[in-house]
């Protein structure tokens, strides 16, 4: 599908690189584009005179589709489709990102965040849509079937069955984040921009065999996470065990990308969750990008995890291998102020990653030590062997009559040991 | 840096400035170290909050040795270096968790104060 792309800002010059990428990762191959630096127009978006412009390249390249790299309203999206050739459909930012979404969503859950994103984005626009409709029938309106009076009603009603729904889904995840934990399991979440590398960097450092992958217990888990150079191709999450020696199990998912409206964060919140609900957040910034844009990312991503995110951040300076040295310090120094001391890496060719392993032992909640003295019972050994799998243990000591346990663990692992400890039943004496 | 009190009540303005100085990492406050406050009854221009925002600076226990950081709304979305003009650290729009984490506790510090106030 072809398309020319369209941009306006208020001031200085329109970049296009990442509304292209969207572009490609939609799907679509994009033939031209045409910048504007004004106030926005309240009819048009863009000036009149550029309108017209946009018409003329549009007949001229034959496109199918207009993408805006702004936030269009429907009256906005209506009077422009009536300056350009019929049947020339109009995009706007956040409908082109919904499109990739939906393109990306394979499971359950990522395809009710998209479907929810949708209806969300749709609720405020009914009302001139359904007055849009009455006039004429126009492309460029998602598609969302006929508009009366009673679509807003239907809207709020989906709306509300899907939260509910995600709400169950929401619920269950954080009884499995919960059971992980009790396990001994330490929450590691890959955060960051779009396309930072953040799935390369998850499978170079994960373990070669996946925690789990009964998908009927575990739908999240997944044998590889997605790694290629195109936008938004991880939308669900991917858990795998990192290959380090705390048990620390590593979630990579859906990255982020600048001027999201709150509507859509909300309805990824649930997948959001597995960062927000973390114990230590890897936030992943390609490196060999520009210091101004790799300082514009960053700040989204503080954008992002602002309101909810209540675990410590430690920035990963990812693909070293494509700047030297030299570049290199030269951006450690520009971020100082918004990651004071991260760690650089190259997940692709797998430099430094041994230091960015020792950093995140170093970063989570320390493990408490603890000392049981178990009486020689019948189920002892099991407990033993319970805390190997759920335990950092030291040393255990046997004598006729006692085990000596020396672990370190998660504050929940020690509780649970001492309960189990204090069930175990002493043989009576013969 | 935080500004309280934008709109007229009963015929009236009263703005309160007020500035937090403090120590942060890149999402954690380490230390604050002190508060700074002003209040002003001029209607809330750009060169009245300009104003108000420098005595809140003024009225910190130490000058900061950092920048001074602000939400894009504090100043009517001028740009940095027209802002920047104003103060004598150095200026900048909020970036980091840290920096967003003190501006709420001065935004809080702010408010109180305008509702002691009236």
């Amino acid at each position: 599908m072809n398309t020319v792309i369209v941009k306006r800002v208020d001031e200085g010059t329109a970049d296009t690189n990442e509304i292209r990428d969207l572009a490609r990762a939609a799907g679509y191959t994009v033939l031209d584009e045409l910048t504007q630096t004004r106030t926005e127009d309240a009819a048009y978006h863009i000036g009149e005179g550029k309108v017209a412009e946009l018409s003329s390249l549009v007949a001229r390249t034959g496109v199918e589709t207009v993408i805006f790299d702004n936030r269009l309203g429907p009256y906005q999206i209506y009077n422009i489709g009536r300056e350009i050739p019929e049947d020339v459909e109009v995009i706007d930012r956040f409908t082109l990102i919904l499109d990739i979404f939906g393109q990306r969503a394979q499971t359950r859950k990522a395809q009710l965040q998209v479907e929810l994103a949708e209806l969300r984005y749709e609720l405020p626009r009914v009302d001139a849509k359904v007055s849009l409709a009455k006039r004429e029938e126009h492309p460029g309106f998602m598609g969302l079937g006929e508009y009366d009076e009673s679509r807003e009603r239907d809207i709020k009603s989906q709306i509300s069955r899907i939260k509910e729904e995600l709400a169950s889904i929401a619920e269950t995840e954080e009884h499995r984040r919960e059971e992980r934990r009790e396990s001994g399991f330490d929450l590691v979440a890959l955060a960051g921009y779009t396309n930072a590398g953040k799935s390369t960097l998850l499978r170079r450092l994960a373990a070669d065999l996946a925690v789990d992958e009964n998908e009927d217990l575990h739908p999240d888990l997944d044998t590889t996470a997605e790694s290629e150079d195109r936008l938004f191709t991880t939308l669900g999450t991917t858990t795998r065990r990192a290959d380090m020696e705390r048990d620390v199990l590593l979630t990579d998912t859906v990255g982020f990308i600048s001027d999201l409206p709150h509507w859509l964060v909300e309805s990824f919140r649930s997948t959001l969750d597995e960062v927000y609900r973390a114990d230590l957040v890897l936030l992943v910034v390609d490196v060999s990008e520009p210091i101004e844009e790799i300082r514009e990312k960053v700040v989204t991503c503080h954008d992002t995890l602002y309101e909810r995110n209540e675990a410590p951040i430690v920035t990963v300076l990812n693909k070293i291998d494509a700047v030297d040295e030299a570049e290199l310090e030269e951006k450690r120094a520009a971020l100082s102020a918004l990651a004071p001391d991260p760690v650089a890496v190259s997940g692709k060719e797998g430099l430094n990653v041994e230091a960015l392993t020792d950093r995140i032992a170093a970063d989570l909640p320390p493990l408490r030590e603890e000392r049981l003295v178990l009486p020689m019972a019948e189920d002892t050994m099991s407990l033993v062997s319970w805390l190997y799998d759920n335990a950092c243990v030291e040393e255990v000591t046997y004598d006729a009559d006692q085990v000596l346990v020396e672990f370190a663990a998660r504050p929940s692992v020690i509780e649970r040991s001492r309960s189990k400890a204090s069930e175990l039943t002493i043989p009576e004496s013969a | 840096m935080d500004i309280s009190g934008r709109h007229e009540e009963r015929g009236e303005y009263l703005m309160v400035g007020a500035a937090v100085a403090a120590s942060v990492g890149s999402n954690r406050i380490r230390e604050v170290t002190g508060i700074g406050l002003a209040t002003s009854r001029l209607e809330p221009t750009l060169e009245a909050t300009l104003s108000i925002a420098d005595e809140a600076i003024g009225a910190l226990p130490d000058l900061p040795e950092g920048p001074v950081v602000a939400e894009r709304g504090e100043f009517y979305e001028e740009p940095e270096r027209a802002v920047g003009a104003s103060f004598a650290p150095e200026f900048k729009y909020v970036e980091s968790i840290g920096e967003r984490r003190t501006i709420e506790i001065a935004h809080h510090a702010a408010y109180a104060t305008r509702a002691l106030i009236l």
